[in-house]
């Protein structure tokens, strides 16, 4: 049997059910590699266990291998199955016909809602920087753009990297951020954008800041492990729990929502006025010559459509009919009617 | 009568682009080419006329005068007045041995004529043909320069009705080539012929050469030529008929100014829109235009650092310019533009198209690379190579404190000379050199011992490549932490895309359009041929077959590392791969980075690759090399025999004239002790050389024993591991 027994954030978040069962385990494992080490005190417990690696974790015979006729306990940092998942090797110790256990603590993903007073409704989806690259994915980019967009706010773990012991330092992470949000121009992130880092949650010297990006950028983050959540549009308790908790003034949170555009409205932004300045240009060149006027009255149909659509936020209904507004306007040109470049 | 001519005085002349030529000497090894461009500089007055023919000035490297052969491409600028008109002619003096040949290729670009130097006895040689094709291929065009004419008077006896029957022999082989790898326009225009002006006959030792143009004013002719050797006359020869005069004479008649061979050659060896500021800059060899210039050659000077050479095709170069190096991606500063006299080098402040500086101060410059005033442009296409390093030696110094000395003259080594191959294993500390073969290794030691560092060298050993004959697949491997599928098919390249690849003809650089028509040409399917992602310039190239799957983009540079990983160490044995197609086909990966990183995705890769290579029936390639053995016709039996000895294959045998020619070939494997072999059979009649020729299948009957022989000496067990070791099943 495997029992899957996290540790929660420190030393002393071990609990009394772990200990119950390490008293009857014949094996007891400590994986070292999912999170850096607690960054002030090692962790000392009252039983023997062994240290083991990614190699160890990864090549899982060994383990599966002992846990048929014995019962070994794999302790982990925060909760098992969250961010560091070892989802597989249950899975694949449940195939070789081996029971599994799993003994629950609290994550760094579990606790981020109450130690900063962000509504736990509203966390999207986590991402993750990393170590060794200069501006951050496009994955990662998109994961808080759709997460900004469905007004959810982002958790951002920062990683660490055990085998070379090297950490994402937060203002390398937010220059990663800006960097990418140069070049995707969705407007995500900005100098003055609202952003909270949190360092060595359940940890000794806990520290968490929220300002703009331009104050936190000139501030020094002592020893991992980081996280930074970047907060969508926030409901007034969250407002005030930033504002007690970390002496943010109001006026100065910014709902980072507000200047994301959707690629839709992005689109039709441009697609519209474009259409109507077109259409206006050919009025006047075929001089409201009678036979055109069914056509541009369909046009202007179209363009009406796409325009009510787009306020109701039904945003395929309405790049469908401004496409058939600059096709009908293109035909036009391709027939030779009239002569433009648009 | 020679001239010393100052630097301003040069610099004058080439202020008019008709007054300038770009030229080399081109030849088989030891036909001498560079006693021939020596008796050039003394004609010049550069040197003194009495060490000419001894002198090796263009042989810089101490090593090239004791072998007297000629190793590194060197430029020298040199001055002559014909019919009173002043010409600045550049000369590019490139190796004849065939162990060097991508020298040579790469001396070409620079070039817009060529003096290919024949043997009047001997005629065209494999390596005649070989330097004639690469410079035919370039557009360079050739004139011929018959040497050795006393040879016939002295050696053979021949009267000087049987000496123009030979050589006529001679000329026709070389219309010959002409004929056979000339651009079709261009076949008639570039045949050579006494009347022409476009031969010349002399004797570069005896500093004496005649063509049809100085006959008319010296009267110097055969029958002269015949009555000097035979009455030890030859300093009259000398005197009425210098050699610098008739071959100059038709490098100025035959060979283009460079702006005028710019026009016909840049449409040939640069691959961007001619209609562009730079295409027409460089069409009309513009000195007004954007600064571009081809980099043919890095010294290592060791006072002033790295020292690039190269052909300036438009703009204008001075002092203190900063200028991008467009392959490696970066800009530098010209410290000082200088132009190179023998060994000599000339500050002279600024050079304007047309012509061959030499760089100093940019230190990440390499041989190939294009150098510009401004960036974003297509490079000059990249020389190809033909040959192919298939010798290796380890290295190690003497005394464990001349290891960082060593590891940089290693690495200056490389610099230099691109075609050498070192590799350092850091954790081992083994240092490895390959090489074109034994002679282009000893060459390469040679360098080191001279630079005081005392080194042990292993006996050489032949390098092969993994292959596959057969296709498998799709294979999937999961990462290390189990949550990302990768899956990959393999199948071997057709020849003819290997050949492309290997060539530089296709490339990581080559346009993705034109890529995909060249591939759809070889008969690949159109989708596929567009999704090319890298190609291996070892022979190998990776696929994106995948079909909306995210993260891909993101994990490309991840996957790419185990592709490569996997084409630096084969399957089988460790060995390079060469010729295999990786499709990635399909790809499951985690939502998280963190949990699709490097070391997730490159082991993944690596291990989906070999399974998959494991499973598509590998084998093992085996260097072969062109054998040309010169010989008495008496001994042809016995050198057919050691041929034979050594796996070998005995083709064409030629004659000329007192000599036989076998033409052959044989496992490189088999060539460290042949020179034994070759004198034991012939009692020391015979000379030989050797080039790489191509990649050949182990037979069965050895693969066994030479895989288990390479994986013993790497430490492996005697057998290649099974494919399923590295195949995940779900």
């Amino acid at each position: 049997m495997i029992i899957f027994a996290g540790l929660g954030l420190n030393e002393n978040t071990i609990t009394q059910e772990i200990i119950e069962t390490i008293k009857n385990a014949d094996k007891v494992y400590f994986e070292r590699y999912t999170s850096p080490p607690m960054p002030y005190n090692e962790y000392k417990f009252d039983f023997q266990y062994e240290q083991v690696g990614r190699e160890f974790i990864e090549n899982g015979n060994k383990i599966i291998e002992e846990s048929k006729n014995n019962t070994v306990v794999l302790l982990t940092y925060g909760n098992p199955m969250i961010a560091t998942t070892h989802m597989d090797l249950r899975m694949r110790a449940e195939k070789a016909g081996i029971h599994t256990q799993i003994l629950h603590n609290s994550s760094i993903t579990t606790v981020l809602p109450g130690e900063t007073g962000l509504h736990s409704y509203k966390f999207g989806r986590i991402t993750t920087l990393m170590t060794k690259s200069k501006i951050a994915p496009l994955s990662v980019y998109d994961v808080i753009l759709n997460n900004l967009l469905s007004e959810l706010h982002s958790t951002v773990l920062l990683e660490y990297n055990l085998d070379e012991d090297e950490y994402l330092d937060p203002i390398e992470a937010i220059k990663q951020l800006l960097g990418i949000e140069k070049e995707q121009k969705k407007q995500i992130i900005n100098k003055l954008s609202t952003i909270i880092i949190a360092s060595r949650i359940g940890m000794d010297k806990q520290k968490i800041y929220c300002g703009t990006v331009n104050e936190l950028l000139k501030k020094q983050y002592d020893k991992p492990p980081y996280t930074i959540i970047i907060p969508s549009k926030l409901h007034f308790t969250e407002i005030e729990a930033l504002v007690q908790l970390f002496g943010i003034k109001e006026e100065d949170i910014k709902d980072n929502s507000m200047n994301i555009k959707s690629i839709s409205i992005d689109m039709l932004d441009k697609y519209i006025p474009k259409a109507k300045d077109t259409l206006n240009k050919i009025k006047e060149m075929t001089n409201n010559e009678k036979r055109y006027t069914d056509l541009f009255k369909n046009i202007d149909a179209y363009i009406d459509d796409a325009e009510r659509f787009r306020d109701e936020e039904r945003f395929e209904l309405a790049i469908l009919s401004i496409g058939y507004a600059e096709g009908l306007i293109d035909s036009l040109i391709f027939l030779g009617e009239v002569e433009l470049e648009w | 009568m020679p001239k010393y001519k100052s630097t301003n005085d040069i610099m004058k002349v080439i202020s008019n682009k008709d007054q300038i030529r770009n030229f080399s000497v081109i030849a088989h090894v030891d036909h001498g080419k560079t006693t021939m461009s020596d008796s050039l500089l003394s004609g010049c007055g550069i040197i003194s006329p009495s060490v000419a023919g001894e002198a090796l000035a263009l042989d810089t490297m101490d090593m090239e005068q004791k072998r007297g052969i000629t190793i590194n491409s060197t430029n020298i600028t040199l001055y002559h007045e014909h019919e009173n008109v002043p010409f600045v002619f550049n000369m590019i003096d490139t190796p004849g041995h065939v162990d060097f040949n991508t020298r040579v290729s790469r001396s070409l670009r620079a070039i817009d004529g060529a003096v290919v130097v024949s043997d009047a006895v001997e005629g065209v040689m494999t390596q005649t043909e070989t330097v004639t094709r690469q410079a035919l291929e370039e557009l360079v065009r050739p004139v011929l320069y018959i040497n050795k004419i006393d040879r016939l008077v002295k050696e053979l006896r021949l009267t000087p009705e049987k000496m123009q029957e030979h050589l006529m022999g001679v000329i026709r082989e070389f219309n010959a080539l002409i004929d056979l790898y000339a651009e079709p326009e261009l076949k008639d225009k570039w045949k050579v012929s006494i009347q022409d002006n476009s031969i010349a006959f002399g004797s570069a030792k005896d500093r004496w050469a005649f063509s049809a143009a100085t006959s008319k004013k010296s009267g110097v002719n055969f029958k002269t030529i015949f009555d000097a050797y035979n009455n030890d006359k030859v300093d009259e020869l000398v005197e009425n008929s210098p050699l610098h005069e008739a071959i100059l004479g038709m490098v100025i008649q035959h060979h283009p100014a460079p702006h005028v061979a710019q026009k016909y050659r840049i449409p040939k060896i640069w691959k961007g829109d001619l209609d562009s500021e730079i295409g027409k800059a460089l069409i009309n060899c513009d000195e007004k235009g954007p600064a571009v210039m081809m980099i043919v050659n890095i010294n290592i000077d060791p006072m002033a650092g790295s020292v690039a050479t190269g052909r300036l095709f438009s703009g204008t170069l001075k002092d203190g310019d900063t200028v991008q190096l467009l392959g490696a991606k970066r800009s530098g500063r010209i410290q000082s533009v200088n132009m190179f006299m023998g060994n000599q080098r000339e500050l002279v402040g600024q050079f304007t198209a047309g012509n061959i500086p030499a760089l100093l101060g940019l230190e990440h410059a390499r041989a190939g690379e294009t150098l510009s005033s401004q960036k974003g442009f297509v490079e000059f296409e990249s020389i190809s190579y033909v040959s192919e390093p298939v010798v290796t030696i380890a290295i190690e110094s003497k005394h464990p404190k001349e290891l960082p000395k060593l590891v940089e003259a290693l690495r200056k080594l490389n610099i230099e000379d691109p075609s050498l191959v070192v590799k350092i294993n850091e954790e081992s500390g083994e240092m490895l050199i390959a090489g074109m073969g034994v002679l282009h290794l000893e060459v390469a030691t040679n360098l080191l011992k001279e630079q005081n560092i005392e080194i042990i060298t292993s006996p050489p050993l032949i390098n092969y490549r993994e292959t596959i004959s057969g296709k498998a697949g799709p294979i999937m491997a999961k990462s290390p932490n189990r949550h990302n599928k990768l899956f990959f098919r393999v199948e071997p390249l057709s020849n003819t895309v290997i050949e492309l690849i290997r060539s530089g003809k296709i490339s990581d650089n080559t346009d993705k359009k034109e890529l995909a028509e060249i591939l759809r040409n070889e008969g690949w399917d159109r989708d596929e041929a567009k999704r090319v992602v890298s190609i291996e310039p070892g022979g190998n190239m990776f696929v994106d077959a995948t079909k909306g799957v995210q993260y891909v983009q993101e994990s490309m540079d991840s996957i790419l590392a185990g592709f490569f990983d996997v084409v630096n160490n084969g399957p089988i044995a460790y060995e390079n791969v060469r010729g295999f197609k990786a499709t990635f086909h399909h790809y499951v990966p985690h939502e998280d980075v963190a949990h699709r990183s490097y070391a997730q995705l490159m082991p993944a890769t690596r291990r989906a690759l070999l399974g998959a290579l494991l499973s598509a029936t590998p084998t093992l390639l085996e260097p072969i090399q062109g054998i040309e053995v010169k010989a008495p016709a008496d001994l042809i039996g016995e050198i057919a025999g050691v041929i034979s000895s050594k796996r070998g294959k005995v083709g064409e045998i030629t004659q000329k004239a007192h000599l036989s020619v076998i033409h052959g070939e044989i496992p490189a494997s088999e060539t460290f002790d042949l020179s034994e072999k070759m004198r034991g059979a012939t009692a020391g009649k015979a000379i030989w050389s050797t080039h790489f020729k191509e990649w050949s299948q182990v037979p069965n009957s050895m693969l066994e024993t030479v895989i288990a022989d390479i994986r013993k000496r790497r430490g492996l067990s005697p057998s290649p591991p099974p494919a399923s070791d590295f195949i995940d099943k779900d």
